[in-house]
């Protein structure tokens, strides 16, 4: 069975704290509802989430999405947004669980990575430093998320040009936000040329706005 | 928070260095290396302070200590709030452990030498916090899953009862303390849990049990649109039946495409020259990535097959058989080039093809990408000879007798699932397009066959799989019914429809025997 591992990275940065972060657990539990609706993420969809704050943490390694249990996310009492520490953990993960094609062994999909922030990182050095090992790895397709109106969309292009955004931190933003993360995550696997770096994905609703 | 930095490097270098200039200050002060210690500094003396202020309740008499835990629930009557003496008492025993030597009794507003975690709140004394883990369940499959309980503070957990929200088929056996049955109906439930740690006094949580659906129950079949530029049926094949000689093709939309009601992008091409006695059978597959890749595969199928067969037919097809016929050193060496050649023509035709459409149609060329695998094959006698041209994933193999097979080339894979080399310009003109064609003559070969990787992807996996002659066993097992029926090709499209976890691309088939 070929896994499609997917990477979802979330600012848990002091203001995350009360209506955003229920608004982000209850997004998220809708996006795993939505997802177990189709048998393809079903067979083959693995999901990790990588918390930062002022620390980078492993909420939940890489899981079955048949075997995923989610526990809410908390966010500490205080803390930066320490998004490069985020990404240099993703790549430790991604180098350590995304398993490549071999002679005895099937290759996963590409990893999919949502990142979603309502800042900028408090660690511009080493987001700048990380998001150089991200170019070098073969990613399907980076999305970023800029929730609400302090969150830096410049930051987030030089990660990828995937950038959308929600004007709000309500749940009716992060819904929908994860659900088009859900219909995202079921165009994730098809194949596509070995030059090929990224895949088409369906148009946002209208609560997320492209940036270009 | 920036004022902050500035005044903590000051303090917290004072003793250290000697007095820092206004620009080295600053200098540091934006290190992000240095923000990170300072914050996490702020955070952790945060949380410190935090602690000691969630330990403040404890000597007030407030609601917040007699409510239970939201997943717990005392079974017996709410504990009264408890007395300064026993919270007293409390202290003694955690700090006990804690190897606190001279551990004395804390008193109201007096801060411990060192953090007492886990807090020390009257509730948990009394009611002990216990995680309840266990599987998640999938409909119509048999489910047994211990339930492990973790007590905050180690003791045994026993369960005595577990009661659902409604029936769905799972039910708990207090003996061997696991959860068994065959769920009935997806989504999450929840769990009432009586449980124990001393056999006297019991306690209810809470749990929540996912029941995931079968993903078999979910596929959804959607026409594609009727009207589309592009229309292709989602099942194709032929059988061709001449001189002795049989070719049967099937090609069938993969599962993936049923569910978005999108069209079939796989393709083949079959034909044979009784006259010569050549027979070509070509298989293609659409990039799923690539939007018009149903009109690629269908193209390139369609352009390399017309013109390998126009060259295998009369006096040039003649030609080529008294050379495979001599079979000597000096025709071995004729040969090689010869096939160069003309899969070097057949691949040039079908990427101009695929261009000139893609410029008619005001689309990119990529927009048609396609694999394309073909055999030129004739049967003389008791031999086979075959030349093979490989270009993508999926399998070419000259099969025969059992037990024993011969791979006609390499699958293009990449590192990652899905990923594989299209047909292109990129492709012809590479120094190693010669590589792509393999030549050989063998004897006991019972079948040619040719698929896409929807097929080759379930039944082999991985590139050794491919080698390896039990695989093969078992796929012509399977599909030898289908080849000795009446209606073989209809049969063998039927074959296509297998169910295999996670593999739903779009399947094709090509066999001569």
């Amino acid at each position: 069975m070929r896994r499609l591992p997917v990477y979802i990275l979330l600012d848990t940065s002091g203001s995350m704290r009360g209506e955003p972060i229920h608004s982000v657990n209850v997004g998220i539990q809708a996006m795993l509802n939505a997802l177990k609706q189709d048998p393809y993420a079903l067979e083959s969809v693995h999901i990790s989430i990588i918390t930062f704050d002022n620390e980078a943490r492993e909420h939940t390694p890489l899981t079955a999405l048949e075997n995923f249990q989610f526990t809410d996310i908390e966010v500490p009492s205080a803390g930066g947004t320490f998004m490069g520490a985020g990404l240099e953990l993703l790549i430790k993960l991604v180098d350590r669980d995304v398993k490549r094609s071999t002679e005895d062994q099937k290759g996963d999909w590409r990893p999919l990575v949502f990142l979603m922030t309502d800042g900028s990182p408090s660690d511009a050095y080493a987001y700048t430093q990380a998001i150089e090992e991200i170019k070098k790895r073969p990613f399907g397709s980076i999305i970023a998320c800029a929730a609400g109106p302090k969150a830096k969309h410049e930051y987030l292009t030089q990660l990828t040009d995937r950038v959308v955004s929600l004007d709000t931190l309500d749940s009716t933003a992060f819904s929908s936000f994860f659900k088009w993360v859900s219909a995202s995550v079921s165009v994730g696997s098809s194949s596509a040329g070995i030059t090929d770096t990224q895949r088409t994905l369906p148009p946002p609703p209208p609560e997320i706005q492209l940036v270009l | 928070m920036t004022n902050n930095t500035r005044a903590l490097l000051t303090a917290g270098l004072s003793n250290v260095t000697p007095r820092l200039s206004e620009l080295e200050l600053s200098h540091l002060e934006k290190q992000a290396e240095i923000q990170h210690i300072l914050s996490r500094f702020s955070q952790e003396l945060n949380e410190k302070v935090q602690q000691l202020n969630a330990a403040l309740p404890l000597f007030t008499n407030t609601q917040e200590k007699a409510e239970p835990a939201p997943e717990t629930i005392l079974a017996d009557e709410i504990t009264p709030a408890a007395t300064e003496s026993e919270i007293a008492a409390v202290h003694n025993d955690l700090a006990a452990p804690a190897q606190n030597d001279n551990a004395t009794p804390l008193r109201p507003g007096q801060v411990p030498d060192r953090s007492a975690a886990p807090a020390i709140a009257p509730k948990e004394s009394s009611m002990p916090k216990v995680n309840f883990a266990f599987a998640n369940a999938k409909v119509g499959s048999a489910y047994l899953s211990r339930v492990d309980a973790t007590s905050h503070y180690g003791e045994a957990v026993t369960i005595q009862e577990i009661k659902f929200s409604h029936d769905i088929g799972i039910g708990f056996n207090p003996e061997t303390q696991e959860l068994y049955g065959t769920p009935t109906l997806d989504g999450d439930y929840q769990l009432f849990i009586k449980w124990t740690t001393d056999g006297k006094s019991s306690h209810f949580s809470e749990a929540l049990m996912i029941v995931n659906p079968d993903p078999r129950s979910l596929w959804k079949i959607i026409e594609p649109p009727a009207d589309d530029k592009y229309f292709k049926p989602n099942t194709d094949n032929q059988m061709i039946n001449q001189s002795g000689v049989n070719i049967a093709a099937a090609s069938r939309r993969g599962r993936s495409h049923e569910h978005i009601g999108s069209f079939r992008d796989d393709d083949f091409f079959i034909s044979h020259d009784s006259e010569t006695g050549w027979s070509i059978m070509i298989v293609a597959d659409g990039a799923g990535s690539a939007q018009n890749s149903r009109r690629g595969s269908e193209l390139a199928s369609e352009t390399a097959g017309s013109y390998l067969s126009k060259q295998m037919q009369g006096e040039s097809g003649q030609k080529l058989k008294s050379l495979i016929q001599d079979w000597q050193p000096e025709s071995q060496k004729q040969i090689g080039p010869l096939f160069s050649e003309l899969y070097k023509n057949a691949a040039k035709l079908a990427v101009n093809a695929i261009e000139s459409e893609a410029i008619d149609m005001a689309q990119t060329t990529k927009s048609y990408s396609t694999t394309l695998l073909a055999t030129v094959s004739i049967r003389i006698n008791d031999e086979l000879f075959a030349a093979a041209f490989w270009m993508g994933d999926g399998a070419i193999a000259a099969y025969g007798p059992v037990g024993k097979v011969r791979l006609l080339g390499m699958p293009d894979s990449g590192e990652y699932a899905g990923q594989t080399r299209f047909l292109d310009n990129d492709a012809i003109n590479d120094s190693s397009f010669n590589n792509r064609i393999m030549i050989g003559k063998w004897t006991e070969i019972t079948h040619l066959i040719l698929m896409t990787d929807g097929v080759s992807d379930p039944y082999f996996e991985t590139d050794n799989g491919l080698t390896s002659s039990d695989k093969w066993d078992l796929l012509v097992n399977e599909i030898l019914p289908c080849l000795q029926s009446d209606e073989t090709a209809e049969k063998l499209t039927e074959w296509l429809n297998f169910f295999s976890p996670g593999n739903h691309d779009d399947r094709t088939i090509a066999i001569s025997w």
